[in-house]
């Protein structure tokens, strides 16, 4: 059962303040999980992991599922009730530093999800869409080119919603996708060139985990 | 000059048959250059580039400027005639492996042109944008979501268009940005895993925000 959007903005800013609440909401994007299942994933201490999964449990961004016993032990599954969105409002709320803590940290979720996706295919359809644009704007256009880009998203959950429910009517083949909306001002240096040896390195197998790097 | 884009899709299939040639593009869309200037800056050696950049003539997808003279050097300059857009159809005529190749190397740039200008506080504006949407869809919903980012594109364009004729008109101050769109398959979420430790990685890195070293043009 998912809510509204609207709702969870100011949960989903009390979410965000804490990298760990991140990390647990993230991973129980692939399924329900126990507390003790989460801290070996996100490979962080159960006691942490426990504290926080209550925490996430009292705003009612995830819930409790029936506890099952399993080889004696009993396990206490949670899921997501909803996935927390940053809207523009909690956005304008995080600090500087943590709002780059959390665009590198998506950066490096969604690296990670394509290059996982790459060698399973998840590039080879017709209707895979890569597109990186420069736009020369003012700031006026840079907000109108956001209010483009909430739209689209909104657009995009509502298409999801459109397919789930033909999934459940009628059957049919599930598709996963991930989709990325960036918008952001450019940097002066020329980093965005296209380098030859990038061109290569996929096809010779040559491939960077991009998530590890800059950090220490 | 630029020509619909429905008489570019043979050429551009033809012209991405090779890494090189969607190298010398890309390059292009950053604005003219020689054979020489294109060689330095994709890292590829001059009679190669040279070769393509023929070629890619020779197809109409890029045009030959006036010769320039330059500290007594003649420059010959080729700009971009059309912006070739590798659409459904030519994509589908590439081999998987070269989608494969194709899709990493604009994922890197991607990548590159989002950490620099992280790094550089580019990503704090209120109304910059950074929104991973994991999309459970079936086959028709992959077909809708990929037109409706071909439609946010042309919005974006249009709100370039905007700005543009503002900016020629004198009053706001220009700002360059940058727009990502992706939409793609995720077969197996598992593997794209994140740990507490790459969350903490960026607030705990010993270059502060500034630092341009932080994770983007390293070569492979």
């Amino acid at each position: 059962m998912t809510k509204p959007l609207e709702d969870i903005d100011a949960r989903a800013a009390g979410a965000l303040t804490h990298p760990l609440r991140m990390a647990i909401l993230w991973a129980l994007e692939d399924g329900p999980a126990s507390p003790s299942e989460l801290a070996r994933r996100i490979e962080a201490p159960l006691e942490a992991v426990s504290y926080h999964v209550r925490k996430l449990h009292e705003l009612g961004i995830i819930d409790a599922d029936e506890p099952e016993v399993l080889e004696g032990n009993v396990r206490h599954p949670y899921r997501l009730t909803l996935m927390p969105r940053v809207t523009n409002d909690v956005w304008e709320q995080l600090p500087p530093a943590s709002r780059d803590a959390l665009v590198h940290a998506t950066l490096v979720r969604v690296w990670r999800a394509a290059m996982a996706a790459l060698p399973a295919g998840g590039f080879r359809r017709g209707e895979v869409f890569l597109a990186r644009a420069a736009l020369t704007l003012d700031d006026e256009a840079f907000e109108a080119a956001n209010a483009v880009l909430q739209r689209t998203e909104h657009e995009l959950l509502e298409l999801s919603a459109q397919a789930s429910e033909r999934l459940e009517q009628s059957g049919g083949e599930r598709v996963n996708a991930t989709s990325f909306l960036l918008l952001f001002e450019s940097s002066d240096e020329d980093t965005a060139a296209p380098m030859l040896g990038d061109l290569y390195a996929y096809r010779d197998g040559v491939v960077t985990d991009e998530g590890s790097q800059g950090t220490k | 000059m630029s020509r619909p884009l429905e008489n570019v899709d043979a050429r551009a299939a033809a012209a991405l048959t090779h890494p090189l040639r969607i190298a010398i593009l890309w390059a292009l869309e950053d604005g003219p250059a020689s054979p020489s200037e294109l060689a330095r800056r994709i890292e590829a050696p001059l009679e190669a580039v040279s070769y393509h950049v023929r070629k890619l003539h020779g197809v109409g997808i890029i045009q030959a400027d006036e010769p320039v003279v330059l500290e007594g050097n003649v420059r010959h300059p080729y700009r971009l005639t059309v912006t070739p857009r590798i659409d459904e159809n030519a994509y589908d005529q590439l081999p998987p492996a070269g989608r494969d190749a194709l899709a990493y190397a604009a994922l890197r740039r991607a990548w590159r042109a989002a950490v620099a200008s992280l790094t550089e506080g580019g990503l704090r504006r209120p109304d910059a944008m950074a929104s991973r949407i994991p999309l459970p869809l079936d086959e028709e919903g992959f077909r809708e979501a990929s037109a409706v980012l071909v439609r946010t594109e042309q919005e974006l364009q249009a709100v370039g268009m905007r700005a543009a004729e503002r900016l020629e008109a004198g009053t706001p101050a220009r700002l360059d940005g940058t727009v990502v769109l992706m939409l793609f398959e995720t077969p197996k979420a598992d593997t794209a895993r994140v740990t507490l430790s790459d969350l903490y990685a960026y607030r705990d890195r010993d270059s502060p925000p500034g630092n341009t070293n932080a994770g983007g043009g390293q070569a492979t």
